[in-house]
Order: C-alpha cells, then sequence, then structure tokens
C-alpha cells in the first residue's frame, strides 16, 4: 500500500501544514484558475515553490531572503545568488513545461478507485460498519516518485448529497501499490449510502474531481425494520448514534428523530456509562424492531508470572485488571506464546527448555489487545509442590519425620526444608537433594506437637513451595527436672517447701515427691519418705546438734528428677529487725546489699503476716548479682491486695539461707475494716470518745488515722469533724443529741464507720453553781446599793423625792377663763384660754412650744356640751373637769372637786402649785383641751 | 381400590399445589430477567407489547373443542413438556453467552425453575392412567440456540416470551390440576355414597 493517511477530524488548518510560498508571476494564473476550480476552496501548492526545493534548500533560504527585501550582501555572495537564481529558473521552466504537457489535453486520471467497509467484531453479520476504506491507482504519482502528492476527499451521504467529510492528505508516491485511506463514520455505513469523490494536486496544478464512488447502505433494499449498530461493543462512555431503516412513508415513534434518507433515522449520540446494557427500540407501526449493544472495557490484565511446580511444564499467572464486563463468546480471550489458554487468570505450556525464555500474554476481546510478557530462566523459578504422605517417629525429645514427593524431577533437585512446629518456624532448615525426611531436636518431653513442611530450590531459591498437610504427634516422657525446694521456719514449725512443677518441667505425669532427711554426723538417723501430692513436709525440731540435710525429688514414669538439696541448721539465725515496706506500682519494692558469702543468689520469701496457715510461704529464687550493690525485688501478681505480707531476703550459701532482711508492708493498701468498741463518754459538755484499734488482719493498710464526724441526731449535717492519730478524742459540745462516726483510713482509702449516739445536757453541779454565783453576787450588790443608797440618802432624797412644798393659792398669778359661744345649727364654740401675768411672757411661749399645754378652740355640739356634763360625767371627752381631777395626783395636795359642779364655778377655780408636776401626755390629746391648769413652780424661778 | 384413589386424590392435590408454586417462581424469574437483562421498567412495557397472544411459542393445534378434564391435563402435560424443552434452551443459551461463572439470584431460581417443571411433568404423567392422551403433542420446537442470524435483542426478546410462557402454561397446569383434582374427590365421594 501506498503512503497511508487516515483521518477522523475535520478538514486540517492549511496554512499550518504548508511552507510559506512565493508565487512566480508565471504561474499566478494557473494558480488562480486551480484554485478557482476547487469546489471545496483548496489552495493548491506552488509548482515553482516545489520545483525550488527539488533544487536545493540553498535555494529556498535564498528565495526567502529575497522575497524579503534584503540587500547589501557581499559580492561574492551575490554571485553565489545570481547562479542559484539562473538554476532555479531553469528547474521552474522544465517542470512547467511538464505541468503545461498534462493540462493541455493529457490529464491522467485517478485510476481504480474501491471502496469498500470494514466491520468490528460482532456475534452475528451486518451488525454496523462503521470504517469506510477508499483504495486507488494514480499514473501520475508513480512517474513522480520523488514528489509529494496531496490528495482532497470528499465524502457525502449519497441520497441528501449532504458532505460528511472532507480532507486533504499528503503522500509520498508509490509505484508498487496502491493508495489506502480509511474513514470512520459517525454512523454505521449501513444506514444510508456513502459517496467519495477524490483528486489530487500537486505543486503544478489541481486536478479534476473524480466521478462519485457509492458504497450502499441498507436503505435501499432493506425488507424489514432494521436497526444499526447491534450486538457490538463499545467503550465506557462512548456515544453511540443509532439508525433506524424503515419502510418507505412509515416513520419511527420515538428517539430516532433526525432523517438522513428516505428510509433512515438516526438518534442524537446516547452516552453510555459502565453499567449499562442498553437496549433501543424502533417503534414502527406494523414492524418494530430492536437492538442490544455491549459497553465494556478493554483487557487491563497484568502482572504476568510463570513458574514451574514440576520443573517439565510452566503455570504463568496473571491479574485480571478491571472487570471488562463482557461474558461468554466476547469475554477476554488469552494466547500464551501462542498457545490458547483456557483460564482467565492462569496458563499451562510445557518448559521446552531450561533457558532463559519469553513467555508473552496477548489478552484479547473486542475492545482492545494487551500484552504481558515475562522472562526467566525455568529453573530460577521453581515453586515445589507439598510434601505428601507425611508421617512420624517421636521420642522424648526428638522426632523423625518422612514425607514422599509426587513429582519424578524433585529427585535430583537440591532442595531445602523448613517446617512449622506447632505454630512456629522451626529454627532450623534443612538442605537435601530430593529431601524427604529430617530429624527435629530439642523437642519438650510429654508434649503434644503439629507439623509441616515445606520446601524451596536450594540452588536458585525463588520461593517457599505449599506446605504439606499437617501431622500430629506427642513425645514421649523423660524424668522430671529438679523441684524448687525452700525451708520455712515459724514460731515452732520447720517445714520443707517445694514448688509443683509445671508441665513443661514435669515432662509427664508428676506421680509423687520423695524427700529424704539426713544428718551428715549420723548416717544411721536417715529418713525417707514418699509423697503423693504433697508440696511441703514438717520436720519435727528436736534437739538436733547438727544442720540435717534435705533431698526432694519429683517422680513420673520416666523415673526421679535429680534432688533438689537444701539444709537445716540446728540453729537457724532467724532474728532481724522488721522494717515497713511500702508498695510501689502495686507491689514491693525491696532493695538489700550484696551478702558476700552468697554462693548462689538470693531467696525472697513471703508469707501473709496475720494469716498464718502452714505451707502458705513462697518465695523466689533469685540468681547472683554481679556487679551491683543493691539488689531489689519486684514481685506482682503473686500478692493480694490488702494483705499484710512478711518478706523476708535470705543468701543463698553452701550452707543454709542466711537471712538478710525481713520487712512487712502491703503490696496494695486497701481501705481498712471498721473500728471496734466505740465508747462515747461524757461529762457536761465534754464528750471522750474512745475505741479500738481495727483488727490485725482487717486493717488491710498501714492506719495513718481516724476520721471522727459529729452529726446532729435525726441530720446528715456535719457538725463537727476531726482527723486524729490516736483512738480517742475530746469533743466539746453544746447541748443537744448527737451521732458520732469514727472510720479508720489508709492509703487505700477510708473504711466504714462505726456510729453511737450521746445526749449531751448541761450538768447539776454547774446549775447549782451558777445558781449560787448568781445570786451570790446579786446580794452582794444589793448590799453594796444599799450602803451606798443608806450613805446618801440624803441626797437621794433630794434627788429622788424632794420635800413637796405646801401647795398656795395665788389668784393673780394665772387667769384662765372658757368663753363659749353660741354657733349656727345647734353648735357652741368654747374656748379655754389663759392668761399669763405680764410678768412672765417668756414662759408662756416657752410652755406653747413644748405644747404642754396650748390654747384650743373646739366646736362642741350644743346639745352635747350640755348633755356631757349634766349627764355623763365620766366622759374625759367632754368632761374636761373630771379629767382634770383624775391626773392631778398629788399625795400631799388632792383638790376634791364635787361631782357635779356649775361650769362657772370651773371657771372660777384657779391653782397655783409651787412645785412642778407634769401631767401625763393623754391629757394634752384629750378633745376638750385645757391650757395649764397648773405648773411647775420650780420651773419658773421668778415663781420662787 | 380406595386407598389408590386416595392416592390419586392426593398426588393430583399436590401436582397441583406444585403448578401453583411453579406459577409463582416463573413469574419471579421473569421479574429477575427484567433487572437481569437490564431491561428496565421502560422497556418492560415495550416488551409486554410483545407478549404473545394469539402467537403463542407452545401452541396445541388439532385440539377437539370440548375436552375432559382428564384430556386437558395431558393437554396441559403436552404443553409444559415443550416448555421444559424450551427452558433447556433458554439454559444453554444464556449459559454460552454469559458463561459458567454467574450466579446470582436468577441463575439459581431458573435451576429451581428447571427442577420443578420436570417435576410437574412427571407428577401430570403419573395422574394419567392411559398415559399421553387428548390431542397429539406439539412438534419440537427449534432451539434458538443454534440460529447465527438471532441477533441479542432478538434473543432477549425470545427469552422474554419463553417466560411468559412458562407463566402461561404453569397457571393453566394449576388450574387443571385443581379441577381434575376436584372432579376425582367428587367421584370419591360418590363412590363413598353408593
Amino acid at each position: 500500500m501506498g503512503g497511508l493517511r487516515q483521518s477522523r477530524g475535520t478538514f486540517p488548518p492549511r496554512e499550518k501544514k504548508r511552507p510559506r510560498r512565493m508565487i512566480a508571476p508565471l504561474e499566478e494564473d494557473n494558480f488562480r484558475k486551480t484554485a478557482a476550480d476547487s469546489s471545496c476552496g483548496f489552495k493548491a501548492v506552488n509548482t515553482l515553490y516545489r520545483n525550488s526545493l527539488s533544487c536545493g534548500a540553498v535555494g529556498t533560504t535564498q528565495a526567502d531572503l529575497i522575497a524579503n527585501g534584503e540587500t547589501g550582501e557581499p559580492l561574492l555572495v551575490q554571485n553565489l545568488l545570481s547562479s542559484i537564481m539562473s538554476l532555479r529558473i531553469l528547474c521552474a521552466l522544465l517542470f512547467s513545461l511538464i505541468a503545461q504537457t498534462e493540462q493541455d489535453g493529457h490529464p491522467v486520471p485517478i485510476e481504480e478507485v474501491k471502496l469498500y467497509s470494514e466491520e468490528p467484531y460482532c456475534a452475528s453479520s451486518d451488525c454496523g460498519a462503521w470504517v469506510l476504506n477508499v483504495t486507488w491507482r494514480d499514473k501520475f504519482a508513480e512517474n513522480n516518485e520523488y514528489e509529494k502528492v496531496s490528495y482532497d476527499i470528499v465524502v457525502l451521504r449519497t441520497e441528501q448529497m449532504t458532505t460528511v467529510h472532507n480532507e486533504t492528505i499528503h503522500v509520498m508516491p508509490d509505484k508498487t501499490s496502491y493508495y489506502h485511506w480509511k474513514w470512520t463514520s459517525p454512523i454505521p455505513l449501513q444506514c444510508t449510502s456513502h459517496s467519495v469523490k477524490l483528486r489530487r494536486h500537486n505543486e503544478h496544478d489541481v486536478g479534476e474531481w473524480t466521478p462519485l464512488y457509492t458504497h450502499e447502505g441498507q436503505d435501499i433494499n432493506a425488507a424489514k425494520t432494521t436497526i444499526y449498530p447491534r450486538d457490538q461493543v463499545f467503550m465506557v462512555g462512548s456515544n453511540v448514534t443509532f439508525c433506524c431503516i424503515v419502510e418507505t412513508d412509515k416513520v419511527p415513534l420515538s428517539k430516532f428523530l433526525n432523517r438522513i434518507s428516505n428510509r433512515t433515522y438516526i438518534t442524537e449520540p446516547i452516552p453510555y456509562k459502565e453499567s449499562d446494557v442498553p437496549n433501543i427500540h424502533c417503534c414502527v407501526e406494523g414492524n418494530s424492531s430492536g437492538s442490544s449493544v455491549f459497553i465494556a472495557y478493554p483487557p487491563d490484565d497484568q502482572n504476568l508470572t510463570c513458574i514451574t511446580r514440576n520443573l517439565s511444564s510452566v503455570e504463568c499467572h496473571w491479574e485480571t485488571g478491571r472487570k471488562t464486563h463482557l461474558h461468554g463468546d466476547k469475554k477476554t480471550s488469552y494466547t500464551l506464546n501462542g498457545r490458547d489458554c483456557k483460564l482467565d487468570n492462569k496458563c499451562v505450556i510445557r518448559a521446552e527448555t531450561k533457558q532463559v525464555t519469553k513467555w508473552t500474554l496477548i489478552a484479547k476481546n473486542p475492545l482492545g489487545v494487551k500484552t504481558l510478557t515475562d522472562t526467566a530462566d525455568p529453573t530460577h523459578r521453581v515453586w515445589l509442590r507439598a510434601p505428601s504422605d507425611i508421617s512420624h517417629d517421636a521420642y522424648a525429645r526428638n522426632v523423625s519425620l518422612w514425607w514422599h514427593w509426587n513429582e519424578e524431577n524433585y529427585a535430583l533437585l537440591p532442595m531445602i526444608c523448613q517446617v512449622n512446629l506447632s505454630g512456629r518456624i522451626y529454627n532450623e532448615t534443612f538442605n537435601g537433594v530430593g529431601l524427604s525426611s529430617i530429624v527435629l531436636k530439642n523437642l519438650q518431653p510429654f508434649v503434644k506437637y503439629t507439623a509441616q513442611v515445606r520446601c524451596g530450590s536450594l540452588k536458585h531459591f525463588y520461593k517457599w513451595g505449599d506446605w504439606s498437610k499437617i501431622t500430629e504427634f506427642s513425645t514421649k516422657e523423660d524424668i522430671p527436672e529438679a523441684v524448687d525446694v525452700w525451708i520455712h521456719y515459724s514460731e515452732q514449725n520447720t517445714s520443707v517447701l517445694w514448688k509443683p512443677l509445671t508441665q513443661q518441667q514435669s515432662h509427664g505425669i508428676i506421680t509423687g515427691y520423695e524427700i529424704t532427711i539426713e544428718n551428715p554426723k549420723d548416717a544411721s538417723r536417715k529418713i525417707y519418705k514418699e509423697l503423693n501430692t504433697q508440696l511441703c513436709y514438717n520436720i519435727t525440731s528436736g534437739n538436733e546438734e547438727s544442720d540435717r540435710i534435705i533431698r526432694v525429688s519429683a517422680k513420673n514414669s520416666a523415673g526421679l528428677s535429680p534432688p533438689s538439696t537444701i539444709i537445716i541448721p540446728s540453729y537457724p539465725d532467724n532474728e532481724v529487725d522488721i522494717s515497713l515496706i511500702s508498695s510501689s506500682n502495686g507491689s514491693f519494692e525491696m532493695s538489700w546489699e550484696e551478702y558476700p558469702y552468697s554462693t548462689c543468689g538470693y531467696v525472697v520469701e513471703w508469707f501473709p503476716t496475720y494469716k498464718k496457715t502452714q505451707c502458705a510461704v513462697e518465695w523466689k529464687k533469685i540468681s547472683e548479682c554481679d556487679t551491683c550493690a543493691f539488689d531489689s525485688w519486684n514481685q506482682s501478681g503473686a500478692i493480694k491486695e490488702g494483705v499484710r505480707y512478711t518478706v523476708s531476703v535470705y543468701a543463698c550459701t553452701d550452707d543454709s539461707p542466711k537471712l538478710l532482711k525481713r520487712s512487712e508492708g502491703y503490696a496494695i493498701e486497701k481501705q481498712p475494716g471498721k473500728v471496734e468498741h466505740l465508747e462515747a463518754k461524757n461529762k457536761g459538755r465534754n464528750v471522750e470518745l474512745s475505741w479500738a484499734e481495727v483488727p490485725l488482719e482487717q486493717q488491710n493498710g498501714f492506719i495513718q488515722g481516724y476520721k471522727v464526724i459529729t452529726l446532729l441526731s435525726g441530720s446528715e449535717t456535719i457538725n463537727n469533724m476531726v482527723l486524729i492519730k490516736e483512738p480517742q478524742v475530746n469533743l466539746k459540745l453544746d447541748p443537744g443529741s448527737y451521732t458520732f462516726r469514727v472510720s479508720a483510713f489508709t492509703s487505700g482509702g477510708e473504711g466504714d464507720y462505726a456510729a453511737t449516739t450521746m445526749k449531751v445536757e448541761n450538768s447539776n453541779d454547774q446549775m447549782i453553781t451558777a445558781t449560787i454565783v448568781g445570786c451570790s453576787a446579786a446580794t452582794l450588790v444589793f448590799i453594796i446599793i444599799t450602803v451606798l443608797c443608806h450613805r446618801k440618802r440624803k441626797w437621794l432624797k433630794k434627788l429622788l423625792y424632794p420635800d413637796i412644798p405646801e401647795p398656795k393659792l395665788a389668784g393673780k398669778w394665772i387667769t384662765k377663763g372658757i368663753y363659749c359661744t353660741q354657733m349656727t345649727e345647734g353648735y357652741i364654740k368654747c374656748e379655754i384660754q389663759e392668761v399669763h401675768g405680764l410678768e412672765h411672757p417668756a414662759m408662756s411661749e416657752s410652755l406653747h412650744g413644748l405644747d404642754l399645754i396650748s390654747s384650743n378652740s373646739k366646736v362642741v355640739p350644743a346639745q352635747h356640751f350640755y348633755k356631757n356634763f349634766s349627764e355623763s360625767p365620766a366622759d374625759v371627752s367632754y368632761c374636761p373637769v373630771e379629767k382634770l381631777t383624775s391626773v392631778i395626783e398629788n399625795p400631799s395636795y388632792n383638790m376634791t372637786i364635787l361631782d357635779s359642779f356649775d361650769v362657772a364655778q370651773i371657771f372660777d377655780l384657779t391653782l397655783e402649785m409651787q412645785d412642778a408636776y407634769l401631767p401625763a401626755p393623754n391629757f394634752v390629746q384629750n378633745n376638750f383641751v385645757v391650757k395649764d391648769s397648773y405648773k411647775p413652780q420650780s420651773a419658773s424661778p421668778t415663781n420662787a | 381400590m380406595e386407598g389408590a384413589a386416595d392416592s390419586g386424590r392426593s398426588a393430583a392435590d399436590r401436582a397441583a399445589a406444585l403448578a401453583r408454586l411453579l406459577h409463582r417462581d416463573c413469574t419471579r424469574l421473569l421479574q429477575l430477567y427484567v433487572v437481569h437483562g437490564a431491561l428496565t421498567k421502560e422497556r418492560e412495557s415495550f416488551l409486554s407489547q410483545h407478549a404473545p397472544g394469539s402467537e403463542r411459542l407452545v401452541t396445541l393445534a388439532l385440539c377437539p373443542e370440548a375436552l375432559s378434564t382428564a384430556e386437558q391435563v395431558s393437554h396441559v402435560r403436552s404443553a409444559l413438556r415443550r416448555c421444559m424443552e424450551l427452558l433447556e434452551c433458554l439454559i444453554s443459551r444464556e449459559v454460552e453467552e454469559m458463561g459458567e461463572e454467574l450466579e446470582g439470584e436468577y441463575e439459581r431460581l431458573r435451576k429451581t425453575v428447571k427442577d420443578r417443571l420436570g417435576h410437574l411433568v412427571h407428577s401430570t404423567g403419573a395422574l394419567l392412567e392411559n398415559g399421553e392422551g387428548g390431542c397429539p403433542p406439539s412438534p419440537p420446537l427449534q432451539c434458538i440456540k443454534g440460529q447465527d442470524e438471532v441477533d441479542s435483542f432478538a434473543a432477549k426478546l425470545w427469552t422474554y416470551k419463553v417466560l411468559l410462557e412458562l407463566i402461561h402454561w404453569t397457571d393453566s397446569a394449576s388450574q387443571t390440576l385443581h379441577l381434575f383434582h376436584t372432579e376425582k374427590h367428587g367421584q370419591q365421594q360418590q363412590q363413598q355414597l353408593l
């Protein structure tokens, strides 16, 4: 095929593709003529320019320079330019002659134009072709093999003669073959007929258009309603345009809205998503049709890896990647090195050689092809299969494993094997050619194990093979390990204790223990005991004169453990000061000085201080410390909360253990228990509370003090709260009923309280004393006052009870009168007036200011006035005279007034007193105001 | 004899119940197919235009109009056998197109329908004393699987029609077998009265 150019786009921008041309006057007319002939307005390439290109690139440069009007070059250059110009003119003349020959009635036509369509993959035939192929031959191009030739191509829809594509292509001439051009249509070519015409143009001229060559559509002869495309596969995200060919004069009811020929209608481009399985229906009256297409992805397979499992064939694996959404005959097909693969992710072919091999996988579906490759020497890609028929032969501390290989080629393969022993990789690998047995050592006796084996190629290890099936076995029993023995001195007994062996230590089922007690100085006194499950043995303390050696062994079906020895001294040194230790993060921290004679480390022993039960002793052996001066011991988990422990540190020596330190304390303090025997005594308002300490077993920590809360009985209001350290307290309280709550507290918190109630009263003695003291004080004060009064009686008398002078009548001192006048409506206005002597004006004013005696007038109904005076003389309001009589009470002088008297008589009455005696205020408030009937004489020195 | 009548009666009853169950299964299968084949509701209405009215896939021509109930049972059984052939063809075609890997609810129910339809054909045959009776069976249908010219849309349409046929004939079988059971029961009671 000749120079191929395919385009799906629109006509390319010509100006960018063509070099700048220089038009010579000679061809100007031809060029214009050709351009005018071009129905699509294409521009012809300038012949002279093409010729100049053929003659040399230097000429092009020079021509450009000339065209730009540049001058002033050196003479040599000018000569050179003129020579080139001559050459160019010569060439131009030559080619214009050729062109003239063609245009002068001898055109060379484009020949053998052929159109054919190209269908994509689909299950059924005639499912829709999109690519139109155009081939042709051109003798002109064949005769000008060094020239580029261009062709204008136009595609039209035949029936309506509408241009759907035009394009100019540039090809290099090729004598030997056809030119071939492809065009992809936006609708299937079956939808309607398409026609193509083309013409050549070169630098000399533009050729004539060829006749229209037509590719017929199915709308010409389709017998029934037909849809295109159908059954085709499209990429996700594609926009698909469907066409429906209907019978003449029929119109689709929906979707197919655009008519492109007499019988063909097309849809708008329909976008399709990943999950779509589109069906479209061309609903035409009497003859409907439908189409289904598939929306999918091209193959996306990755990571091809080829291995060999049997050294004779190769297995290639790959990942399928993104789902294509294609099934059945449309799904991705695979070939490996040209051989079809049945599975979607694995393919097996023979390993032809044991050299480096290249494997090529081609994954193909209707939307595309993906090629994966892998290169390797198969012997470097050995992935062994699992050992089969694995068996065992177990002993107490080792086991032999056997297996078989199902592949013959493994027999000569150097391999390395690995064991998974009870879920953990055994720390040793095993090598061998065609390895089929191994021995596992250092196993625990009397333990169930599981084992799996896998192997790989030793020389070129690629990866471990498959695990074999699991085999189970149990190791046999072995003698137990030595027991951990300790000795404990209590107040009266000495006990030998030993710890039960763990499953790992017992190496079988412990059937009992053997204990021997020897006296080194007297071999005849050896004691031998067999104990079943006992872990403690009390040794009666006799008057031993020498140390005794205790040996303890555990026993199982395999035999006795090595004896554990401990020496009991004849005189145990068990006296040290006991210190208190505090807890730290829930455990004890003990430290002790290094003991120089310690040969086998130290032993820390602890037991509950107050709950002494036999054998309730625990211990821990600590290996010798080489460098540190102090060892600290931290034990958590084995210590109970709130329990006081006695912790002792012994040095382990060749002789008996040496007690270094003993302490007591709590690992974790808790709230203490209740205080006991809470009593309250009172002495008057003093209350003395006392109680017994919390029992030692219930203290649960170091008692830091007590909290005493005093409440008023029947109330939760705290009256008083005291924190003390001693188990008693004195409180001074006011009388009342009280409740006392006493609780102990430790660092672990406050315990429950004990409560008591008491009533506090004043005591009788105090009352008597207070009464006597009070009476005495009152008596003394009375006596003193009496004496003083007696001594100062004259003064007092004068002050308090002066002599009252004899009353004297002095008619001229004060003149008082009541004046009454008759008023309207039966009222009488009466006014009492007093008239001071002219010699006492100041006094008169003073009395007025005090408002003790005032002048007033009152309007009184006449009948009341008379009536009151006549009928009810006791009414104070209307009987001022009687009031006067009552208020002037003088023991020494009482003026008697007759019960009934005449007003005129009263008016004439005048009193004169020498001593002052002020009347009560209510006297002034009488409605019937009386102006000073008397006044103290002392108030007026003049009177005196 | 009485025991045989009892067993016959109960067998008819059981066959009728199986037909009812199968009818429900087929209805559900069609619903699943519409979803399965992405035949949305819009398409469903379009497919319903293609429902076989006079144009059935399974037709039993040459039958006398007035049939006894037993002959009707035979008639229905013949149709069910054709339906079974269609279903097997359908399954074969779908497996070829979609592959074996798909195993959803549609595929499971499709297998159930096939199994139950086989049971129904068998149990219906056991009800008939004289074997096949009534009208002659229609000729075996050509499986669409072998037709190269059938495109996907046509195949979907055909599947839809097959499922409609299944629904139609299982419903018909249900009614016929119920009638058969009722008649048998009536006859049995009359015999007891005599």
